[in-house]
């Protein structure tokens, strides 16, 4: 099989406050193959944000990696130094954030950041950097890039602005473009643009795009693998359809029954999943979902569950992308079982 | 701006000069900038070319004309030694003006670097640098020079140094708090996604938006920094006679005041002058080059 462009194994860490030892990842495991999109999904603070930063490189001072490896074509992220995690940063990975109003630098204009972007080609003149930058701006959909690439951020809309950092983090054409949250901070019409926009970057770059939101429509939408997260594990991955046809996990299922888009009869009382996500200093002894679960049965207070293949088969610590598999008593073999 | 063709076939109409820098433009229109503007180079421009335009040698001294009233023949009048106060007076501001840009051009320098270090710095960094900020600021500026000129000797290289010293905290303060503030924003993080070092997010990112705010500082710090020169040097701490400066001057024209008040004049109306030109200036570059304040054009 070839080798996937980023591969997480077994990844833990811990951050370090006063309240004590915030467990934020534990034992996360998935892939991004090439040429795929992969799409996280998850609550507030279900470990989203610390795995993208830990696969940059740009962990938090106080978070500390307990076990795993995060592989970036083949070479461990978290053990590079940081000169050798620059030279990935924005070459091979770039990153889109969530609020394009604050993620471009006010007071540089686009033509500025763009060019500087570029530093590490010292070949290239000062012209041929402006002149790539309009390019990529023109892919990228914004109008009349010549003029307005010498205009400040704060001249362009939302849904512009977020073109733009697109934009930047295809300059250096990187095999991997995490994009987090995209268009959690745009209205609905923009996003359906910037999802388009991302499909056809997909389609054009050939890049692998490792796309988080808490919108299952998007991920249903935009994404080939699902990685569904909740409280600092993977709870189930499979490919779009196994997940969003098939849920297997309890917390996949309450999620989608949560999702207003496809509640079907029209009510005031919008479903939600009860209880809240369990103090990541303190876990629950048994599975995390345990306390708010609906079909939690006595072995899940007694020891985490393993993930199992949703198909049945053995347990499987090392679930790869394109397996359904699931962290639960219910699914597989202990299903059978119970 | 661009050199590139225009593919759409309408030639870009010829855009007149003032509208392509609306900065300029801004500046022209703006009432207090043009003041401002206006007394600075009044001020440098006496003071840069007092060789030409002073009637006298500053330090001449005419015995028979002492404490004459402002003539033609000496438009300020003359001091208790007979020394043309005018000729002085523009002498002074050479050495004013002088101090002034070495101390806040290399204080402004230093300070920059220190802060932005300590603001992006590791945390035993920006402490260290933090205490050694505060504790330079806790003196008083006088007592300060007092000292130092009583180990070195007064001059104006001590007096410069002194200066540079007192001025660089709080520069480096205000650089270290925007340094911390802007360090968190997410447009640092996502330069250093893209791949930017610290060097490269100091000097490309995080420079240009602490640099408004203290090009205004700096500007306005001008008459602070003339003031100190002109106080040390009215306590004889300064600059060694016979060479001119407004605080001698001054000092000079104390003994006299009720006789002949337009010496205490001539050594303070420069430094109103100065004051209130470099303020108005500042203000309005403020108001230019910070782009969170600029009008969309």
């Amino acid at each position: 099989m070839e080798q996937p462009v980023l591969a997480i194994r077994d990844l833990s860490i811990d951050f370090t406050t006063p309240r004590g030892q915030v467990h934020a990842l534990r034992h996360v495991s998935l892939s991004v193959p090439r040429n795929k999109i992969v799409g996280i999904v998850g609550e507030s603070g279900c470990g989203k944000s610390t795995l993208i930063s830990a696969a940059l490189g740009l962990l938090a001072s106080n978070g500390t990696v307990r076990t795993g490896q995060a592989l970036f074509e083949g070479r461990d992220v978290l053990k590079m130094t940081e000169p050798e995690l620059r030279a990935i940063r924005g070459e091979r990975i770039s990153m889109v954030f969530q609020d394009p109003m604050t993620s471009l630098n006010p007071v540089l204009s686009v033509s500025q950041l763009m060019s500087d972007i570029q530093y590490r080609h010292r070949e290239r003149s000062a012209d041929e950097k402006r002149r790539r930058a309009i390019e990529m701006l023109r892919q990228v959909g914004i109008p009349d890039p010549e003029e307005r690439i010498d205009h400040y951020p704060f001249q362009f809309s939302g849904g512009m602005r977020q073109r733009i950092a697109i934009a930047m983090a295809l300059l250096t054409n990187p095999s991997l473009l995490i994009a987090d949250e995209p268009t959690t901070a745009l209205d609905v019409t923009l996003e359906a643009q910037i999802i388009h926009l991302l499909r056809e970057i997909h389609g054009s770059f050939e890049a692998s795009i490792l796309f988080v939101s808490h919108n299952l429509g998007l991920i249903a939408e935009l994404c080939d693998d699902v990685v569904v997260m909740y409280a600092g594990e993977v709870v189930e991955q499979g490919t779009v359809r196994d997940l969003f046809h098939r849920p297997a996990h309890p917390y996949t299922q309450a999620l989608l029954e949560c999702d207003p888009a496809r509640i079907a009869k029209a009510t005031r009382d919008l479903p939600t999943i009860p209880g809240e996500v369990p103090n990541l200093v303190q876990l629950p002894p048994g599975c995390v979902f345990q306390p708010r679960c609906a079909k939690a049965f006595a072995p899940c207070t007694k020891a985490p569950p393993p993930t199992v293949p949703v198909e049945g088969g053995p347990p499987t610590d090392l679930p790869v992308a394109e397996r359904h598999a699931a962290r639960c008593y219910l699914v597989g073999n202990h299903g059978a079982a119970a | 701006m661009s050199a590139q063709p225009s593919d759409a076939g309408s030639a870009a109409p010829a855009v007149p000069f003032l509208q392509r820098f609306p900065g300029i433009a801004r500046f022209l229109t703006d009432p207090l900038g043009m003041l401002g503007l206006t007394l600075v180079l009044v001020m440098v421009l006496a003071a840069g070319f007092a060789d030409l335009i002073a009637p006298y040698a500053p330090s001449a001294i005419d015995v028979k004309a002492r404490l004459a009233s402002p003539s033609w023949d000496h438009l300020l009048g003359t001091d208790q030694l007979g020394r043309d106060v005018f000729s002085r007076v523009l002498f002074g501001g050479q050495i004013a003006l002088q101090v002034a840009f070495i101390c806040i051009g290399t204080s402004l320098v230093i300070g920059v670097a220190l802060g932005m270090l300590a603001g992006y710095g590791p945390r035993w960094l920006d402490n260290a640098l933090i205490l050694i900020f505060d504790a330079v600021r806790s003196f008083p500026t006088i007592m300060f020079a007092l000292a130092v000129v009583t180990l070195v000797g007064p001059s104006l290289e001590t007096i410069i140094l002194i200066i540079i010293v007192i001025q660089i905290p709080g520069y480096a303060r205000i650089v270290r708090t925007q340094t911390q503030s802007l360090k968190t924003n997410e447009f640092i993080l996502a330069e250093r996604s893209l791949g930017a070092g610290m060097g490269r997010v100091l000097t490309v990112h995080v420079l240009p938006n602490v640099i408004g705010p203290l090009l205004i500082l700096g500007s306005m710090d001008v008459p602070v920094v003339v003031t100190i020169e002109a106080g040390l040097s009215f306590l004889g701490l300064g600059v060694r006679p016979p060479t001119p400066s407004w605080g001698s001057i001054l000092n000079d024209g104390y003994a006299f005041i009720r006789n002949t008040p337009w010496l205490v004049v001539a050594g303070g109306v420069p430094l109103i002058i100065t004051t209130l030109g470099f303020t108005f200036l500042g203000e309005t570059l403020r108001d230019i080059f910070d782009p969170r304040l600029r009008k969309t054009t």
